[in-house]
């Protein structure tokens, strides 16, 4: 699933890791979300949208050009 | 989702999720031996095996399926992403496993002390395969998880 986990962590200057440890997750579940390789649950998706500051929309929904 | 395995699984949600599929899998792959034992045991008598190796055979194919899958996976080390924390890590394995054949040799010593050289060379000998067996398993399971860190940065 894209997402734009990555972009947005990126802005906020926050490592895999502290993200990780934040939302209670391995930082390779963090790396493998934002590669697309996994889809997290609702739970965990919250739990980003909370620590980045931003709505599941803007980091999970998919926008066609 | 909680069941009574619960307590049996990791906290991270990728991690646990997978090791569901692993246990599942490795269900099925046991239902299907145990099928297959009844059915030879019943219609074919030229293939007719005990019941103690039937029992044995069935026990390891579950835990050594998951368990295979569980190291290839890549999981066990999800933080190992730099050559730097690999190389630390690498000798933390391999100090584990001559901790493993040392602790090993002593508890032996304490319980069973050996009556000949070909006892103290038995032990030794059992302690050393041990030792390279711990270690080759924890290198697979650390080289993967490496691996596949280093692609997620």
């Amino acid at each position: 699933m894209k997402n734009n986990v990555k972009i947005e962590r990126i802005k906020l200057s926050i490592t895999q890791g502290e993200l990780a440890n934040r939302v209670g997750v391995t930082r390779q579940t963090i790396g493998l979300i934002e590669n697309g390789k996994y889809n997290p649950t609702l739970q965990l998706c919250i739990a980003i949208a909370k620590e980045l500051n931003k709505t599941l929309d803007e980091l999970f929904w998919e926008v066609e050009d | 989702m909680k069941s009574w395995i619960s307590f049996l699984l990791p906290d991270d949600e990728y991690r646990e999720r997978k090791i569901l599929y692993y246990l599942a899998e490795g269900a099925i792959f046991l239902v299907l031996l145990l099928i297959g034992l009844f059915i030879s045991s019943r219609y074919i008598p030229i293939l007719h095996i005990n019941l103690e190796v039937s029992i044995f055979l069935a026990i390891w194919v579950f835990i050594g399926y998951v368990f295979i899958r569980y190291i290839l996976s890549g999981m066990e080390h999800a933080d190992i992403a730099t050559d730097q924390a690999y190389s630390k890590q690498l000798k933390f394995v391999l100090s584990k496993s001559v901790s493993f054949v040392i602790i090993f040799n002593l508890v032996f010593l304490l319980f069973m002390f050996p009556d000949s050289l070909k006892e103290w060379l038995g032990n030794i000998g059992v302690s050393i395969v041990g030792g390279l067996i711990l270690f080759f398993v924890e290198y697979l399971s650390l080289k993967k998880s490496y691996e596949k860190n280093k692609e997620l940065l």
